[in-house]
């Protein structure tokens, strides 16, 4: 197509996209305001309903949870082609030395990072774990408790060193995790069927508002996405920066 | 606060769809995660933009919506982080993989013919 043919046909698009764009935008509600009738109910209902506090916990894992579950898929098959492309057949066996960039200096590790690491590593994990148990109560949950999880673990690799992390961190756990919080957020959909019950629905004994056993199926859920999201983050960052060392003397 | 907001909504946007129609496999990544980041933002923005209305309840008693932020943008966004975080490491995979086999990181798979 000419230089020519492709402006008079852009044009042409342009004549009546942009009418049809401005006519589009008259009559939106103003920026920043809010429109949602959904989640007025959601605030003002979803205490009674399920008895958790948090009410974005209560939308992700009850009221949308059917879509987290799409979620979890993506982040599970984004996080195995990752692992698939980058490990390849080179296996766990890789060596503590980084791989050389001219005229970089490689510095010692400092005693300060290492002491520092080895405080905040145990607290971050702990941390991490109260996030996710408390999910349905306070801001937090299986996301955020993931996460904080998988830093904790990274913390080992500031303080100690990629043999150690390696060491203490094994791909198999990671994979294990990563599996296990897929499958514990498919079963946990799948048991209300055998009770006559639809898919993910929350027939759970639902607790005392404010309680940690409160919510009945979202705990679980919540427990799910964290071992998924951790083992997921985990493996993402162990398999990029396996691709920074330098291989063993045995390996080609 | 609309203004300010929408400003960094805009330039989001703007930096993220310029850098998508860069030549650099690169650059097309980082414009893909800004142009996420624009869309997250806007989500969240949805959700009224006040401070001080946590999506907390209180344990009983009447709820007035109008005292809380609206649980839905905010939990779309939760998870559209998540994807976003994993699906961005997959393309750098491959990106990764494609200037091993090409040689190049030109998103044609090799440098224009000058």
């Amino acid at each position: 197509m000419s230089r020519t043919a492709r402006l008079v046909l852009f044009f042409a698009a342009l004549l009546v996209a942009v009418p049809l764009g401005i006519l589009g935008l008259i009559g939106l509600p103003s920026f920043g305001h809010h429109v949602s009738t959904y989640g007025d109910v959601v605030d003002a209902m979803g205490t009674d309903l399920r008895h958790v506090t948090n009410m974005v916990a209560l939308v992700t894992f009850d009221v949308r949870g059917f879509d987290t579950l799409g979620e979890e898929f993506i982040l599970f098959s984004a996080v195995t082609g990752v692992t698939m492309l980058l490990r390849g057949d080179r296996g766990e066996g890789t060596s503590a030395d980084p791989v050389r960039i001219p005229h970089r200096r490689r510095e010692g590790r400092s005693e300060a990072v290492t002491g520092t690491a080895r405080w905040l590593g145990p607290m971050t994990l702990l941390f991490g774990i109260y996030v996710t148990l408390h999910g349905q109560l306070t801001p937090g949950g299986g996301f955020q408790g993931g996460s904080i999880i998988a830093a904790a673990t990274l913390l080992i690799y500031l303080g100690e060193g990629y043999p150690a992390w390696r060491k203490i961190v094994r791909s198999v756990l990671l994979d294990l995790s990563e599996a296990a919080g897929v499958g514990i957020y498919l079963v946990a959909g799948l048991v209300p069927l055998l009770a006559g019950a639809t898919y993910l629905e929350n027939i759970l004994p639902l607790g005392e508002v404010g309680s940690l056993l409160s919510g009945g199926l979202i705990p679980i859920l919540n427990a799910g996405v964290a071992l998924a999201v951790a083992g997921g983050f985990c493996s993402i960052a162990i398999e990029f920066l396996e691709e920074t060392r330098e291989p063993n003397e045995d390996e080609t | 606060m609309e203004i300010v907001l929408s400003a960094a909504i805009g330039v989001l946007a703007a930096s993220g769809a310029w850098l998508l129609m860069r030549p650099r496999s690169f650059q097309v990544i980082v414009g893909l995660c800004l142009l996420s980041y624009a869309v997250n933002l806007f989500i969240f923005a949805m959700g009224r933009l006040t401070v001080g209305a946590p999506a907390i309840m209180p344990k009983r008693g009447f709820v007035n919506p109008d005292a809380y932020a609206d649980p839905i943008p905010q939990a779309l966004v939760l998870t559209a982080i998540v994807i976003s975080f994993a699906t961005t490491a997959l393309f750098l995979v491959v990106m990764i993989a494609a200037r091993g086999f090409t040689g190049s990181d030109h998103v044609d798979g090799q440098e224009r013919a000058p």
